[in-house]
């Protein structure tokens, strides 16, 4: 369990932390919002989240799970209820003051479409994707993760494996 | 083909551009700062103030429900005038101030949960205060706005807040459970939302009088 009662103390683990998994928060808040301000959004509350709740970590999963827990709970928060979105969304950056964000050329169409399939998927079959294929979590720790059985992480996998599949003619190998 | 195995590095190049930015480290930083001296200068005054309610009710007579506390948090300073979309951290008593002697408290919180903060925001047409509530691990809101809600109530059922007909949508798990409950008094919107079950939403709105 971390102890950092001291302002700097504090302020310098979430910088670090921010340094370490700040890339992956907001990557996985983009795919789950489909929008580079919303995920900023996110990701302030993200760390807002684990500021506050620093001291309660007691080491129950790694530090990089935990934190993609809080991300996939924030993102879940501001896709459910449109009251509470308002709420998180009402500060917009100001004009020209937000990160010059462009999705990269497109490279290689069946792999924009295999992407493009992952951001549409129905959000409890996203939850397990993204944790298993993008920040490779086991099946045992997205159960944790998501306090739901294995057994349904591993049906979830299978049906978003199918789902993708279907929606990309067959073109999807997944070969470990 | 694409494989799925490779997916960290697909989504990883089609996401290139989306980098954490020093300015967007600086903003989330200050925002931990600010929460950081809301605890120091909500939470003090609160906890002593639930200490005198705690001795007021030792020598009043008992409550037929002793969950359903009468409102407490009266106005008693004038709020700072706050810009048109401007939000801001507030105490109980300026965000009473703030909606015009609109704002509830909620008498009842669930075993754990306290007073997390307050944030105040002016939009021209409306003002709206969000209490959050947290034990630590998870959280819920409660929104009072000076409007009407959205008018959607797809998924909702009817619920009884006080004799005012609500609404309250619940999902989740039992572990991890989702609710929101919404109502209206003359004009103004109250909302209750995160994670607490429908029984206990509601048990939140009825003890806002």
């Amino acid at each position: 369990m971390y102890s950092l009662p001291a302002k700097e103390g504090r302020d310098g683990e979430i910088k670090r932390m921010m340094d370490a998994y700040g890339d992956a928060v907001l990557r996985t808040a983009y795919m789950y919002l489909g929008d580079a301000h919303k995920a900023e959004d996110a990701f302030q509350e993200v760390f807002i989240r684990v500021h506050k709740m620093f001291i309660t970590f007691r080491g129950q999963s790694s530090e990089k799970t935990w934190v993609i827990s809080i991300t996939v709970n924030v993102c879940r928060d501001m896709l459910r209820s449109p009251w509470l979105k308002r709420v998180l969304l009402a500060e917009k950056p100001a004009a020209g003051d937000t990160a010059d964000v462009e999705i990269s050329a497109i490279q290689n169409d069946d792999n924009r479409r295999l992407f493009e399939q992952v951001m549409a998927l129905a959000p409890q079959l996203k939850d397990v994707v993204l944790m298993y294929y993008y920040h490779d979590m086991a099946t045992t720790e997205i159960s944790a993760a998501l306090s739901i059985p294995e057994g349904t992480v591993r049906s979830r996998l299978a049906r978003a494996r199918g789902t993708l599949k279907v929606r990309l003619g067959g073109r999807l190998d997944f070969d470990e | 083909m694409s494989n799925m195995k490779d997916f960290k590095s697909i989504a990883d190049d089609m996401m290139s551009g989306i980098a954490v930015s020093e300015r967007l480290k600086a903003q989330t930083l200050s925002k931990c700062a600010k929460k950081r001296r809301l605890v120091r200068t909500v939470l003090a005054p609160a906890a002593a103030a639930a200490v005198v309610l705690v001795c007021v009710l030792a020598v009043s007579a008992p409550q037929p429900d002793g969950e359903d506390t009468p409102n407490v948090m009266m106005a008693t300073e004038t709020a700072s005038a706050l810009m048109a979309g401007q939000e801001r951290d507030a105490t109980p008593e300026q965000a009473g101030e703030f909606l015009d002697g609109a704002l509830l408290m909620p008498g009842y919180a669930p075993e754990g949960f306290t007073l997390h903060g307050i944030r105040l925001a002016e939009d021209g047409a409306y003002k709206r205060a969000t209490i959050t509530f947290s034990d630590g691990e998870s959280y819920y809101v409660i929104i009072e706005e000076t409007r009407q809600a959205a008018s959607t109530s797809e998924g909702f059922k009817s619920a009884d807040i006080n004799g005012i007909n609500g609404y309250v949508k619940s999902s989740g798990s039992a572990a991890r459970p989702d609710t929101e409950a919404h109502w209206e008094v003359e004009g103004v919107h109250y909302a209750v939302t995160g994670s607490i079950n429908e029984e206990e939403a509601v048990k939140i709105a009825r003890s806002m009088k």
